[in-house]
Order: C-alpha cells, then structure tokens, then sequence
C-alpha cells in the first residue's frame, strides 16, 4: 500500500448536488477497489487561473488515501470518460501538508473551506515581492 | 541593493526548513513566479539548485492544476 493524494477539478457549473455526488462517487471507487480514505479536503468553488473548456471555475477537492499501486489506473479511466471532471494529478508517496497531517492526527477525515479564496491579484504578488526584498 | 551591489543571497526552501515544496501552495509559489507567471531564475531568487528543480516542478503541477496561469498578462 501506498499514499496518494489525488486531487480534481469538477465543473463548477453544474449543480451543487451534482458536484456532491462525483465526489461521493470518486470516493466509492477508492474505497471499492480496497483503498482506505485518509482525508478529504474539500477546497470548494475556484477561480481557474486559466479557462479550460471554457470554464472560469472549478470545483477543487483533494483526496488523501492509501492504496496499491494498481489502482489510480481505474480512477484515472472514469476521470478520462467523465466529462465533468475538468483535471485531476495523482501523486505517490508525498508527505501531507503540515495542517492535514494534524487534523488527520486529531482524528478528523474531512475539511470542508468555505470557497476557496480568489487567486491573488497580480498586484498582491508584488506586494509580496516588496515584502520580500526589505 | 545599489547597482552591482553584492548581496549574500540565500535560499529560501533551506531557510525556513521547507523540506517538501508543494503545488497547492499557490501562496508560496508565487512568490517565486514573476507578474507574467514566469518562473523566477535562481541568480534572482537565491535559491539552492536542488530547491530550484523542486520548485520547477511544483510551479509546473500548478499550473496544470490551474492554480497558477501559463502566461499571464502583466495588468488584468
């Protein structure tokens, strides 16, 4: 067994109810296919620093399981054929952020952030730059 | 700085004892990304050669995940 984060966008356009049920669904297919669900992060609504298909917003939640090495193929299928999964990236073996692995320690399962925040400004960015430099 | 003026420069991942650079992170990359969206060359931001290709990496995987833009214009 090993760890994986697998993180996705979901159309953010489609129905609160239906964004709900692909999660529901990604998670079935993990813990299905004898994975164990770690954490679920669950980012919520996001501006896309770009469009893809042309969407402005996604849907972003990260997973964190564990599972063996046969099966982020089965998930990535269903991703492929699934039209209202805009990107996934899977990752192996990578340690978790510092604040999930406390909640995970405390016991919890599940984050849920009130919509993510806007992508910094560009402005912002140079603020931090400045911040930087002094 | 002055002109030519001469600044230890030092890494930042080394610093603040940041083993693994992460790609959801959006914060924290962009530090290391200039206005455009490029991705700050080391000679600039001081970072350590083994912290750079990490970073590259992680930028390169949020992009992808479309927490960071490709190419961005300098004033939206």
């Amino acid at each position: 067994m090993r760890q994986y984060e697998t993180m996705v966008i979901v159309d953010a356009m489609i129905a609160e109810e239906a964004i709900e049920n692909e999660l529901k669904k990604l998670e079935a297919k993990i813990v299905g296919n004898g994975g164990q669900m770690v954490f679920k992060d669950i980012w919520g609504k996001r501006k896309l620093a770009y469009e893809i298909r042309r969407k402005s917003h996604g849907f972003y939640a990260v997973f964190y399981y564990k599972a063996e090495r046969n099966m982020t193929s089965l998930i990535e299928k269903d991703f492929r054929i699934n039209e209202n999964i805009l990107r996934w990236i899977t990752l192996a073996n990578v340690p978790m952020p510092a604040e999930i692995a406390q909640a995970v320690e405390s016991g919890s399962t599940e984050l849920r952030r009130s919509n993510a925040e806007e992508i910094t400004s560009a402005a912002d960015a140079m603020a931090i730059e400045k911040e930087e430099e002094a | 700085m002055g002109p030519r003026g001469k600044r230890k420069k030092s890494c930042f991942f080394t610093e603040n004892n940041i083993e693994y650079i992460d790609y959801k992170d959006e914060k924290l990359l962009r530090r290391f990304t200039t206005e455009r969206g490029k991705i700050v060359p080391r000679r600039i931001s001081g970072t350590c050669a083994r912290n750079q290709r990490a970073l590259a990496t992680a930028i390169k995987r949020a992009r992808y995940m479309a927490l960071l833009p490709f190419v961005a214009d300098s004033m939206k």
